[in-house]
């Protein structure tokens, strides 16, 4: 049996060259360069003179300057606007993960009266176009208390979140197998030991790429943060947006608060790289 | 508390009508099981999933029908309803 | 099979809750909205369907959702086809393939306003690169010419959201064995064939999610466009949720917002429908072919 697969090894891999072009590998790194042009002229405009980048076109700049950054972390507005930003996306990270965990669990392991019609309507909270729930939420938290507070804009985001997260959450737990619970009952595990002694190391990871998908998505949501913010808990895209549009953009400090804003990714990004389309694909790749 | 939502009695009755219905059909189908079959739609669907996609019809002919038709809303809701009941029976 | 046991509806209950918090008492309010002139909570007048033919009979709102609709299949048309040629192309193994994944993913980690206002930069005729060299070629200017305005959206949707179906088309590629590709090779089969005949059947499922997602996206589309445009030149890019998004909270006009939100939640429905009914589908027919 090892003789006929090293034959067929023998036989096939120079075929299986053949398969893609010889310069498949450096077209690749080619597009990505090209992709890349955007990111690095960002990166380029946050350390020029903000009178350079609106008066002379240059490709590589002939002045540098670090005040966008000084400014960015010196200046009032900025990086509280930041800190609001990182401390709804975590609050609403941990709400999600938390309440999605049990209810992901239940749509996995067990059929119950509605379960396909609830998962489904979940779905559908995702899929809503938040411009749809602007002026309700921003009357809804103004009644409720909640306007103009990063937890107002935490709970808000749960809106698409919660979903997310049982619809990614669901994918990882149904990959492993069902025995594990069954053995755990034998045992005489209770479901809530169980749930937390050995089930969340278990799937651990798929917690881990769900915490960074609802961050994310908390993260770069501009419509709803800015409807029901003005100005304690005002975003930093919030912040970024309302620059751009009053007339004398400082365009240094704009660029610096964008390359702030995709570090959070950029760090994240490495840990969860083999699972990133399973959680784009909301957990059904 | 509720001022907010200025609530009139049209979107009340809709959506307390809603509630009822699926409440129902959550106790209908804890004690009798949906059968799952093929009607005219050509997917499979259960006695649940007839109820949406006609409440979703209706409403998607309704918009249709104010859209083209200026007047004559009682006629429009009457081809509605049907609609919506031959979803449910045969869908 | 999965167990029975309705006492799993505890398990999910926070969560229904949570999500009718935040999402169903809205509608609920926006169903409201859509049936009165509202002037403050006390002052407001039963207005019936009034809204409604307001809506479908309005050019502009027609035309924001043809031109939504216009672009999702546009963006749709560039996208698939692009992201599978890159996936197809991407390192498959060793430190390459986890860094070529990392740099994939990085357009889809920037928050949407940060690409609009780096893109606007970068578009304009006189300082930005892109713009500069296009203006040069084409007599590129997105802020006055309509057109130029409408590519520009165009290539950063592009831009942003390819990688996502290159991730997808590349985890669908993973996934098919070697032994296919050996058998193809003893059939001495083409570049085209493998992919038609060995990858395409296998990533069937991995389009439809890709088709799907970037559909809704797409058609939802607005902070680039609000960053970048506006909603111009003229009204070439006021997409739905822009326009929809000016009604609201720019005029303040709640009852056209309401009926304008319903249709458009509506339409959502109908695609989300679509959606789950083509995913579990696939679910379905591959449980009886295991069987």
């Amino acid at each position: 049996m090892s003789k006929s697969q090293t034959l067929v090894k023998g036989a096939f891999s120079p075929q299986k060259k053949k398969r893609s072009l010889p310069w498949s590998g450096t077209i690749f790194w080619l597009v990505i360069a090209i992709w890349m042009v955007p990111v690095v002229w960002l990166i380029l405009m946050s350390v020029r003179p903000s009178v350079d980048i609106l008066s002379n076109f240059e490709v590589i700049p002939s002045r540098f300057t670090f005040d966008g950054y000084r400014d960015f972390i010196l200046k009032d507005m900025w990086y509280k606007a930041y800190l609001n930003s990182l401390t709804y996306s975590t609050l609403n990270t941990i709400f999600s993960v938390t309440l999605a965990l049990p209810a992901a669990y239940a749509f996995s392991r067990f059929s119950f009266t509605g379960d396909k019609h609830l998962f489904f309507w979940l779905l559908t909270n995702r899929m809503a176009p938040a411009a749809v729930f602007l002026l309700p939420f921003y009357n809804m938290y103004n009644a409720v208390g909640l306007f103009d507070k990063t937890l107002g804009v935490a709970i808000a985001h749960m809106l698409f979140n919660v979903p997310l997260a049982v619809w990614i959450l669901e994918g990882f737990i149904s990959g492993i197998p069902r025995q594990v619970d069954e053995t755990a009952a034998i045992d005489g595990y209770s479901l809530p030991k169980f749930f937390i002694k050995i089930f969340l190391p278990m799937i651990r990871s798929g917690i881990g790429v769900t915490a960074f998908f609802c961050f994310m998505f908390s993260w770069v949501e501009l419509l709803i943060a800015r409807t029901i913010t003005s100005t304690d808990a005002k975003p930093i895209s919030a912040a970024m947006t309302r620059t751009v549009s009053s007339a004398g953009t400082d365009w240094t400090l704009l660029s610096t608060a964008g390359v702030m804003t995709i570090i959070p990714g950029v760090l994240a990004i490495w840990f969860v790289r083999k699972y990133i389309a399973k959680g784009f694909a909301l957990g059904r790749v | 508390m509720l001022k907010w939502m200025v609530w009139t009695l049209p979107v009340a009755i809709v959506f307390i009508a809603a509630f009822l219905l699926i409440v129902g059909l959550t106790i209908w189908g804890h004690y009798r099981t949906p059968r799952i079959r093929k009607g005219f739609l050509r997917i499979t669907t259960d006695r649940g999933d007839r109820v949406y996609i006609a409440y979703i019809s209706f409403a998607a002919f309704m918009i249709l029908w104010i859209a083209l038709a200026d007047a004559m809303l009682y006629v429009g809701t009457g081809i509605g309803v049907a609609l919506a009941a031959i979803i449910l029976k045969w869908g | 099979m999965k167990t029975r046991n309705n006492k799993a509806w505890f398990l999910v209950l926070p969560v229904i809750l949570v999500v009718s918090f935040t999402a169903l008492i809205p509608l609920m309010t926006v169903a409201n909205y859509a049936l009165q002139d509202v002037f403050s909570p006390d002052n407001r007048l039963f207005v019936g369907m009034k809204w409604f033919y307001d809506i479908t009979n309005d050019p502009l709102i027609i035309d924001a959702f043809q031109r939504s609709f216009q672009f999702s299949i546009q963006a749709l048309l560039i996208q698939i086809p692009l992201g599978i040629a890159i996936a197809r192309i991407m390192p498959k193994s060793g430190w390459k393939a986890s860094a070529a994944l990392v740099a994939v993913s990085i357009p889809l980690i920037i928050p949407f306003n940060v690409i609009g206002s780096t893109w606007l930069i970068f578009s304009r005729k006189d300082i930005g690169l892109g713009g500069f060299l296009l203006n040069k070629l084409f007599d590129f200017d997105f802020t006055s010419d309509p057109k130029d305005g409408w590519g520009l959206i165009l290539a950063v949707d592009v831009w942003h959201w390819t990688p996502l179906v290159v991730l997808l088309v590349y985890a669908g590629l993973r996934s098919i064995p070697q032994a296919y590709y050996q058998a193809a090779a003893i059939d001495g089969a083409s570049s085209f064939a493998v992919f038609r005949y060995v990858e395409l059947p296998k990533l069937r499922r991995v389009l439809l999610i890709a088709l799907l997602l970037r559909f809704m996206d797409s058609f939802m589309i607005y902070t680039e466009p609000f960053v970048i445009t506006g909603g111009g030149p003229g009204d070439a890019t006021t997409f739905a949720s822009i326009l929809l998004t000016n009604i609201a909270v720019g005029q303040f006009d709640v009852g056209r917002a309401g009926a304008y939100s319903l249709i458009f939640f509506l339409l959502i429905q109908i695609m989300s429908f679509i959606f789950y009914t083509v995913l579990t589908l696939q679910d379905r027919e591959e449980e009886t072919k295991t069987k």
